[in-house]
């Protein structure tokens, strides 16, 4: 027998160009996930990557499988601790880039590595759940291609990174019109279960304000929402974004009141068992009534009787508008509209009593909605007499509205009840506070003085210097103190408009405190005490003043924001986020609702199968159009001129009856013709010399010549005139032969 | 019983199989592969990936994350861009493979085949699809017959398609089998073409007891050398490989490496002619005669000796050279095929008998 030949099964290895360049992904992909995940998670990630590190440099590193075990043993202990305090989204993730991290340790089959690739994908993918605008979607993309990039590699060889990139960007490119025909047409499913929702830290305004807190709020330069309007705009002193209104103030602290949060939880509640339903909220409050009467006569809401200056209600005949919001992820439920907002989407946002909005879901990814606002006065109108606690709660309305704690500023207290005394009229009172801010030297400032317990008498009296929720915030309690009730609203004023966008951005800079006080006759009406102190904080954004003590205080010297004189650079910031909101707009706020109006402005109705075909036509010319550049081209060399004229003769000579047979030689050919020729003849003499068949002879010879000796350019020039030569006179004497293919001997 | 009825049914379709591949894909020594040869199949990781897409797609309509909806169309869509890649990786191939190659039996040998490309292949493998089924399992087992290459640039190339011979004889190897998993790995491309090659398998040549040394020179050679196995499986680039070689005399190079081959002895020839008999070999069946027989034609070559081969039917009349010898193999492997068992049974009564 043979002696069995020593055979060594070839150990996996991956070349070690993947290996660095699996490492360079794993890191990415882990660090987009950076901000949610545990401290101690990236721990043991960065320890299997400088240990696979070590692995790559010499394999004699490689742990054995037990140390992998006891690690993820241990991960998981830690995650099952930690778990509670992760939710259960966090401790999926974090099981998941545990693994990713795990298994580059383990890399000892194409499976293991088909495996890192797929959980690659994985860890990529799920960073899409807290972030998705533009430009991380941007750089997700490319790190896609890396990640496919990874995986070309292993089929391809020794093959420079870049050619790789490029032929899996080529990859993606191809797959793209594909994917974005589904993304429009295939249908928008509602979520199949229910999912643990993300946990995130809240952003934007709070459900509690203290003195200074929008101060800080207004540092940051992020994005707090967007809204597009069908139509006309409003005026920018009128862009008023109501957010949260707080009734309650505990001497420092303005929260929402007790009978606030009641209503609230009743009207969560009441949805689902359809008891009571949003149109029975409207109805109660004014904005049927609006409607109707508005139908019947738009002047029975304009106040004209008002003629106070702070009042923004004074000789505006109430028009509707109609807008689009697209809010960020706050990770809050409140949502942003103007003054009486009507919203259609009923299911999943709700209008309370004091007319603010509120979201079911916590908004953790962006959310959009459309509104329809009415300026004008907040009625509080009793008439359904259905659900007493509603009823009871807008009662209570005014009576809650006066509440404060006297003790806790007695200067204010006092001054509340000598305007009181003051000015019968509450009008007037009013008038007068807001004269009182315009005329001693309130200051208007990020940065001002530290008060003593928050104390509002301090600001009042003594430094009067702060922000918009220290004006807000004294005038309020001044109205109690007075005998008006008056409660603090707080969310956003004005937005950058972007003409390229056509949209409105509001960030949290512009946030906002204001109050509104009850008149009899009129309802909750608006009184931004800021205006009196610094119009032009209403008119156009925090001003340049601000804005420098923002930088200076945020620390953000960079943001482009700032730099907003330069046009050019303004204008690139204009174009990128234009560009973000459409994405926005068309790609995350892409709804079930937006693809079937979409799609039935396109088909008219719409039909299943309508969509199935087009699904099909799409996946039919995509796989053709791949097919036209992909499909190996077949590159016909043009004919030397010598293999045109010899064809050019044959032709001639079959015309007569002759065909040269595949296969045959030149010379041989030549010899066949001569042959055939002489045939026809009764002295064969006479065929074999006759001129056509020497000047065949000719043209074969140098044929052969040309093709078989290796002539230089000089005699290939040469013997191409001689060919073309005797090619005329080739020609000139087949032709004066009598007979054609018909003719037989 | 369920067991045999699968195996029938599993050999019927085989055969059905192979009519049909016969029809559809006719013997050729010159293959070019289109639409009309490849076959493609998601791969193992191919289903996998698809079950992922699926989970994407349910994550994002669960969390009603566009964006990651996007994703899984992106990935599904790049599903099918590999599908057409895969297939162009292997469309226009051209495969040369024609002639009678020389391998001892149960030994490695190499089957050259030409490779012409417009452009650039990926991962292609190369192998006889039926070498799996030859008797030499566990070779195959442990390191699979096959060439591999990674990138095959652009013009005409040359493997070399490791194969082992069962056994001696004069054989068409059957289909050879040309897969590649360009370009992520979701599917496989393959073909399976004829190209109607012989296989003359001489025996394996074994050296007779007590064969006298003075008459073999210096000894060394005959016994079993490692065969060939210059590192040949796993290249990663092919280009320019044993380049400019004539065919036969490669297949023969390869055959007698180790030995001497074309040493000086073979032109200091002595001229003692004689014949090397079938029957005159020392040994209790023909299959072991032959191999006896295989060894000193190349012994005798190896020392240059002019020698003529007498079989039961067949000669080969005396003569030197490499030509020669090669007449002489094909003799031996042409041999008509004995009956195994009939052999394997005297075999044993000769042991009996012992």
């Amino acid at each position: 027998m043979a002696a069995p030949e020593l055979i060594v099964t070839p150990k996996f290895t991956l070349p070690a160009q993947l290996s660095w360049l699996l490492i360079f992904i794993q890191v990415f992909n882990v660090g987009l996930l950076y901000f949610e995940l545990s401290l101690w998670v990236i721990a043991v990630i960065v320890l299997c990557l400088l240990w696979r590190l070590l692995v790559v440099l010499d394999e004699k590193y490689q742990p054995s499988h037990w140390t992998i075990v006891i690690i993820a043993l241990a991960g998981c202990v830690m995650l099952l601790v930690s778990s509670k305090q992760l939710g259960l989204l966090s401790t999926m993730l974090h099981l998941l880039c545990l693994a990713y991290g795990l298994k580059t340790l383990e890399l000892k089959s194409r499976k293991d590595f088909y495996q890192l690739s797929l959980l690659g994908f994985f860890v990529l993918t799920s960073s899409l759940i807290f972030y998705q605008s533009l430009y991380f979607s941007f750089l997700l993309s490319i790190l896609l291609i890396i990640n496919v990039t990874a995986l070309l590699m292993y089929f391809t060889g020794k093959t420079s990174i870049l050619t790789l990139f490029k032929t899996a960007s080529k990859l993606m490119m191809q797959s793209l019109p594909l994917a974005i025909v589904l993304f429009v047409v295939f249908p928008k499913l509602a979520p199949l279960w229910h999912v643990p929702a993300a946990k995130s830290s809240t952003t934007g305004i709070s459900n509690s304000v203290k003195i200074g807190d929008i101060a800080n709020l207004a540092l940051s330069d992020a994005l707090a929402f967007r809204v597009e309007f069908d139509n006309n705009a409003p005026d920018a002193n009128q862009l008023y974004w109501r957010t949260l209104v707080l009734e309650s103030f505990d001497g420092a602290t303005w929260e929402q009141s007790l009978a606030q949060k009641q209503i609230k939880k009743i009207l969560l509640g009441s949805n689902k068992q359809r008891v009571f339903t949003f149109e029975d909220v409207d109805s109660q409050g004014a904005n049927t009534q609006v409607k109707n009467n508005q139908a019947k006569n738009s002047q029975a809401f304009s106040y004209q009787g008002i003629s106070y200056q702070a009042f923004s209600y004074q000789g505006i005949s109430y028009q509707a508008f109609n807008y689009q919001v697209i809010a960020e992820p706050s990770f809050q439920h409140w949502l942003f509209a103007l003054d009486i907002a009507q919203v259609d989407n009923t299911r999943q946002i709700m209008s309370l009593p004091d007319y603010t909005l509120f979201s079911r879901q916590v908004l953790s990814q962006t959310v959009s909605y459309k509104v329809t606002s009415y300026q004008q006065p907040l009625l509080d109108n009793i008439t359904n007499k259905q659900e007493t606690l509603l009823n009871q709660h807008l009662k209570n309305n005014k009576v809650r509205n006066l509440e404060f704690p006297a003790e806790s500023n007695p200067r204010l207290t006092k001054q509340g009840q000598l305007l009181r005394q003051e000015f019968p009229d509450k009008r007037q009172l009013i008038q007068a506070v807001l004269n009182n801010y315009r005329q001693k030297p309130f200051r208007y400032t990020l940065q001002p003085p530290p008060l003593i317990n928050n104390s509002l008498d301090q600001f009042y009296f003594e430094t009067q210097a702060g922000f918009c929720e220290y004006y807000a915030s004294s005038f309020t309690y001044l109205m109690r103190a007075a005998g008006i009730p008056a409660r603090m609203v707080v969310g956003y004023l004005g937005g950058e408009y972007n003409p390229r966008g056509k949209y409105y951005g509001i960030y949290q800079r512009d946030a906002h405190a204001w109050s509104e006080v009850w008149l009899d006759s009129i309802g909750w009406v608006r009184i931004d005490p800021t205006a009196a102190v610094h119009p032009a904080r209403v008119e156009g954004g925090l001003p340049n003043d601000l804005l420098q003590q923002q930088s200076l205080l945020s620390g953000n010297f960079l943001s482009l924001y700032r730099l907003r004189q330069f046009a050019l650079i303004n204008n690139l910031r204009l174009q990128f986020q234009a560009i973000d909101y459409q994405w926005t707009r068309w790609v995350i706020g892409y709804t079930a609702k937006n693809q079937f109006k979409l799609l039935s402005g396109w088909f008219g109705n719409l039909r299943p199968y309508k969509i199935a075909l087009l699904v099909a036509f799409t996946f039919v010319s995509i796989m053709f159009l791949l097919w036209l550049v992909n499909r190996e081209r077949l590159k016909i060399a043009p004919k030397p001129v010598w293999l045109v004229l010899y064809f050019q003769a044959l032709v001639l000579i079959a015309k007569k009856g002759l065909e040269k047979p595949k296969g045959m030689g030149i010379w041989e050919f030549s010899k066949l013709f001569s042959r055939w020729f002489s045939e026809r003849f009764s002295d064969p003499k006479e065929g074999e010399f006759s001129s056509v068949v020497q000047s065949f002879a000719i043209v074969s010879k140098i044929v052969i010549s040309i093709e078989y000796q290796k002539l230089s350019e000089q005699e290939h020039q040469q013997a191409l005139l001689n060919l073309r030569a005797e090619m005329t006179n080739f020609k000139q004497e087949i032709k004066k032969l009598k007979f054609n293919k018909s003719f037989k001997v | 019983m369920m067991k045999k009825i699968k195996e029938k049914i599993n050999a019927r379709l085989k055969i059905s199989f192979d009519r049909w591949l016969k029809r559809r894909m006719p013997a050729a020594s010159v293959q070019k592969l289109s639409s009309k040869n490849i076959f493609i199949f998601p791969t193992k990781f191919g289903f996998i990936y698809l079950l992922f897409i699926l989970l994407l797609f349910l994550f994002g309509t669960n969390y009603q994350n566009n964006v990651i909806i996007l994703l899984s169309y992106v990935m599904a869509s790049l599903f099918i861009t590999c599908m057409l890649h895969s297939f162009f990786n292997l469309s226009g191939l051209t495969f040369v493979l024609d002639g009678e190659h020389i391998g001892f039996a149960e030994q490695k040998m190499l089957v050259p085949i030409a490779v012409i490309t417009s452009k650039e292949r990926f991962d292609l493998s190369l192998e006889f699809s039926e070498a799996l089924l030859s008797s030499k399992r566990q070779l195959t087992k442990s390191q699979p017959l096959r060439v591999h290459v990674d990138k095959a640039v652009k013009g005409e190339l040359k493997f070399n398609i490791p194969f082992v011979p069962a056994k001696r004889g004069i054989t068409n190897p059957g289909r050879i089998k040309i897969s590649s998993e360009y370009s992520l790995g979701f599917f496989t491309t393959w073909t399976r073409l004829d190209f109607n090659i012989k296989l003359v398998n001489p025996p394996k040549p074994i050296v007779i007891r007590g064969y006298s040394p003075e008459l073999s020179g210096d000894d060394d050679g005959v016994k079993q050398s490692k065969n060939t196995s210059n590192g040949t499986e796993d290249f990663s680039e092919l280009k320019n490989y044993i380049a400019g070689e004539p065919l036969t005399h490669v297949a023969w190079k390869q055959m007698a490496k180790g030995q001497g081959w074309l040493t000086k002895k073979y032109h200091k020839e002595q001229g003692n002619q004689c014949w090397l008999t079938l029957k005159d070999i020392p040994a209790n069946n023909i299959e072991m005669k032959l191999a006896h027989l295989c060894f000193l034609v190349l012994d005798y070559h190896k020392q240059g000796l002019e020698f003529g081969l007498k079989l039961s039917s067949t000669s080969v009349p005396p003569s030197t050279g490499p030509e020669h010898v090669k007449n002489c193999l094909v003799a031996l492997a042409a041999y008509p095929q004995t009956n195994r068992l009939a052999d394997d049974e005297q075999n044993a009564l000769n042991k009996v008998s012992l």
